[in-house]
């Protein structure tokens, strides 16, 4: 299996057999998955933070990096491989969005992310069918193409499915 | 608590710290040091000089003209990081080594701590008494040291305190750690600041960086400052090991820093954009940073 790593901001389309995307360490960023149950191929967005106000420069730079610019750029990617919400057969998951319980709902950024990333989804008429968010977890993912299947993993746990 | 005998005896080997960190650390704990002091203490250490001129001269920073001596290197580098990175150099035998009691990777205590100090310096910019700004970086840099002392103690129980933590039967990995050892990281890590001489500041964020609120007055800012920045660096996916995110916030951070929800996305932005750059300098050609 080749692995194509996908560092924060990173998003990665693939349809070829025998590749895997991953999204390693998420902490509060969200790992977008889209897998087109028409022809296998599979994307993935690694987003860090939920509003590109923070800087337009990154925006531009690295669109995947913000949940308002991400999931315009990954459906957009998914594109050039023959995939197309307007077809149907989009399934969305989403991993990580590891949240911090702080009453002042400052420092609840993994919560704000996962929120941020679904309203952008349903503007889209997607919403995820399976999620792996919140909690103290530090997750690290893998998606493999074609089957689309999910694998997770954490310091300290043993690996799990979604 | 108390230290148990067995751990007290891994702190009294500890090598000291060399006379080039220590000089750095008692400069950096003046509110009001000067910058040149810092090029003086480095420029007469030729293995740090060479070490940071490696990291200025990578292609992380892009420079056309190699930077040949460390006053030159401090507009790139900037006078914390030189500090900070000098730091890490000199106690790489506690940082560097794979802490199986955390189940983490070599490196990862280095980089945690790196990228929470830069995250408590982001922070302290918001702190209502300015005057901490310089020390939290070098408080962050310190604040885990314990852990690479008590890692081996806690080996094989990893995976007890994530359970124990999951199911609340302990509010959180610390709580993992007293039940256990009888001691923590905290606690350890102010023994071994000590057992250095480091500053009454320093040792202090050491020592009460999960549960600020019991620092001394005078340093509970510092404290909050780096009890934030480490929320910060694990929120970016850079912890230890298998502790990472497994702490409580303290929501009374707010009578010491004024931040807004959108500031703290800024700071985590800003934190991310410095600590992806010094990495990869830091990495960039050698097989190790150290
Ligand atoms: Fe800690």
């Amino acid at each position: 299996m080749k692995t194509i790593l996908l560092g924060v901001g990173d998003l990665g389309v693939t349809n070829k057999p025998g590749e895997e995307l991953q999204a390693q360490s998420l902490g509060a960023g969200v790992a977008v998955i889209v897998a087109d149950s028409r022809t296998g191929c599979i994307g993935m967005d690694h987003i860090a933070l939920p509003d590109s106000t923070v800087s337009l420069r990154r925006a531009e730079e690295k669109p995947g990096y913000f949940a308002d610019t991400g999931i315009a750029a990954l459906l957009e990617a998914m594109k050039v491989f023959g995939s197309n919400i307007s077809e149907g057969g989009m399934i969305v998951k989403l991993v990580g969005g590891a949240n911090v319980m702080d009453p002042n709902s400052t420092f609840n950024i993994g919560r704000r992310n996962v929120q941020a990333v679904k309203e952008v989804l349903w503007k889209y008429g997607l919403g995820p069918v399976a999620e792996d968010v919140g909690g103290r977890v530090n997750r690290t993912v893998t998606v493999e193409s074609i089957t689309g299947k999910i694998r997770i993993s954490a310091p300290g746990r043993e690996a799990w499915e979604l | 608590m108390t230290i148990p005998n067995e751990i007290s005896g891994s702190i009294n080997n500890i090598r000291p710290m060399s006379q080039s960190a220590n000089r750095l650390m008692n400069i950096v704990a003046d509110p009001e040091y000067d910058c040149q002091d810092i090029i003086d203490v480095v420029a007469m250490d030729a293995v740090l000089t060479a070490k940071l001129l490696r990291m200025v001269n990578s292609v992380a920073f892009g420079l056309r003209v190699p930077i040949d001596t460390v006053a030159r290197a401090v507009p790139y580098l900037g006078e914390r990081m030189i500090v900070g990175v000098s730091l890490g150099l000199c106690a790489s035998h506690l940082y560097n080594k794979p802490l199986t009691g955390y189940e983490s990777e070599e490196g990862a205590l280095w980089t945690h701590c790196l990228r929470a100090a830069i995250a408590a310096r982001e922070i302290a910019r918001y702190a209502n008494d300015k005057t901490i700004l310089d020390v939290t970086y070098t408080g962050g840099v310190m604040h885990d040291i314990g852990k690479s002392v008590i890692s081996i103690y806690l080996e094989g129980s990893p995976r007890k305190i994530v359970q124990g933590a999951d199911s609340g039967k302990f509010t959180d990995y610390i709580e993992g750690e007293r039940q256990i050892l009888g001691t923590d990281h905290c606690e350890v890590g102010a023994a071994v600041a000590a057992h250095w001489r480091l500053p009454a500041s320093l040792t202090a964020v050491v020592r009460h960086h999960h549960e600020p609120g019991n620092s001394p007055q005078e340093h509970r800012a510092l404290a909050y400052a780096v009890h934030l920045g480490e929320f910060v660096a694990m929120m970016g996916g850079t912890g230890t090991g298998a502790d990472t995110l497994m702490y409580r916030i303290d929501e009374n951070y707010k009578d010491y820093i004024s931040i807004s929800a959108k500031e703290l996305e800024l700071v985590v932005f800003n934190t991310g954009q410095e600590y992806e750059k010094i990495v990869s300098a830091m990495f960039d050609g050698q097989e190790t940073a150290f």
